[in-house]
């Protein structure tokens, strides 16, 4: 379990520099880790400490089992599966398409472009390198570091692309603890909405699935910059005007019911295509 | 539509016009008021408004016209049965809606308010549900295109 050691340490890490942080400026330490209201170099400074911890996690856990860093990720993005990726893109995309469409057109949402010009220009350059970027950091750390860990420990084998793989002891729980650990590393900051939670442990399963039955990284790492690209790209010019636990709400649209079924139809279609369902 | 206590010191927000004619009334009121101190607020921003006079921030809000005002009711910004309940004193540039707005005036803004925002929402879908539609229309493709490579 080195991962989830290496992994428990961002949260001190981040903790301890925003402490050390505020306490330069003057400042009361805080509990948790939030830096709302603090000076804009305490909140800089943390998301520098922050990417830099998780970096380091992805650079050393190949290390600690005593494999090249090349070899070790070379081997979850083999060239040969590279398709996957435009093919997760286009499925979570198309998942959203149907889900935004079907909430404009029953008035649930409401286009507006509610932010300043320039800011959603600024966003919209960014769009696909931060989708990619988000995308692939996050299954580089809960996939191919912390998943692959876990899926280790249970002495499962990569992939696990029949009933029987999928149905082993090992797999089952590789993927709800996994799935646990990917949403609640969301909320290790403080944040907003916790009723989202199980929006996110439902998208957890869905990538720990996608990552299980294919072995690599691609399908997991389409699906997710797919969903981060239509999320971030439509949320200037969209806002949610009806319950948040049918809907949605902000960046959460897959937290609300419908989102919820619509992951759940999504993982399905992922083990569809795995031949994981007829096999 | 002046409800708020009169002792109270007047914290006056105002809420930008988009159209120059807009801006000018806006201008005009304040300086009829003596350049009375307010902050500005964008009509990007009027959400921001909202949550600073139910925050009570502000006392007194200030409009171009009625049109504004509505349009942020229409669009859920504004939450006036709060701003009602607070004793908000809402006031309009357009001299049509100062304190004596007349309800053949005021009928005739709440027509030309609601027509707009209709035509605006169905613009705004339509353009919204055409871009879906090709990003649809374009995972379709990959789909296809993806379909038709050899397998290894």
């Amino acid at each position: 379990m080195s991962a989830l050691a290496l992994l428990a340490c961002v949260p001190l890490v981040m903790w301890l520099a925003q402490s050390l942080l505020l306490l330069c400026h003057g400042l009361p330490i805080r509990r948790r880790i939030d830096a709302g209201n603090a000076p804009r170099s305490v909140r800089d400074a943390g998301r520098i400490v922050t990417q830099a911890s998780l970096a380091a996690v992805i650079l050393v856990y190949p290390m600690l089992i005593g494999k090249p860093i090349g070899a070790y990720y070379g081997e979850l993005l083999p060239r040969a599966s590279a398709w996957q990726l435009p093919y997760g893109m286009a499925t979570s995309v198309l998942f959203l398409c149907v889900l935004y469409g079907v909430w404009i057109l029953t008035d649930q949402l409401l286009v507006k472009a509610h932010q300043k010009r320039r800011r959603w220009m600024r966003r919209l350059v960014l769009l696909v390198p931060t989708a990619f970027f988000g995308a692939f950091v996050e299954e580089l750390l809960f996939r191919a570091v912390l998943l692959a860990d876990i899926l280790r420990w249970f002495d499962v084998a990569l992939p696990c692309a029949d009933w029987k793989g999928l149905l082993s002891g090992g797999s089952i729980a590789a993927i709800a603890i996994g799935s646990l650990l990917f949403a609640a590393a969301h909320y290790v900051r403080k944040v907003k909405r916790r009723w989202t939670f199980p929006g996110h442990v439902v998208l957890g399963i869905l990538l720990c699935v996608a990552f299980v039955t294919t072995g690599n990284l691609w399908l997991a790492a389409g699906l997710h910059a797919g969903g981060i690209l239509m999320i971030m790209g439509t949320r200037p010019f969209i806002v949610y005007r009806s319950r948040s636990w049918l809907t949605g709400a902000s960046v959460f649209p897959f937290a609300g019911i419908a989102g919820i079924v619509g992951l759940l139809i999504l993982t399905l279609f992922v083990l569809r295509l795995q031949g994981v369902l007829c096999g | 539509m002046t409800h708020s206590d009169q002792t109270e010191p007047e914290r006056l927000a105002v809420l930008t016009a988009c159209s120059e004619a807009g801006r000018h009334a806006i201008d005009e009121s304040l300086a009829k008021l003596g350049g009375r101190a307010a902050q500005h607020f964008t009509s990007t921003d009027c959400d921001k408004l909202n949550d600073a006079v139910c925050g009570g921030e502000f006392n007194c809000v200030l409009f171009a016209d009625m049109e504004t005002l509505l349009t942020g009711i229409w669009e859920g910004d504004i939450h006036l049965q709060t701003w009602l309940q607070r004793g908000i004193r809402i006031e309009f540039a357009d001299t049509a809606f100062g304190d004596s707005c007349s309800s053949q005036a005021a009928l005739g803004a709440f027509y030309r308010s609601v027509a707009k925002w209709r035509a605006d929402q169905r613009r705004r879908k339509l353009i919204a549900a055409s871009i879906l539609s090709l990003a649809a229309l374009l995972c379709l493709a990959v789909f296809f295109l993806i379909a038709r490579l050899p397998t290894p």
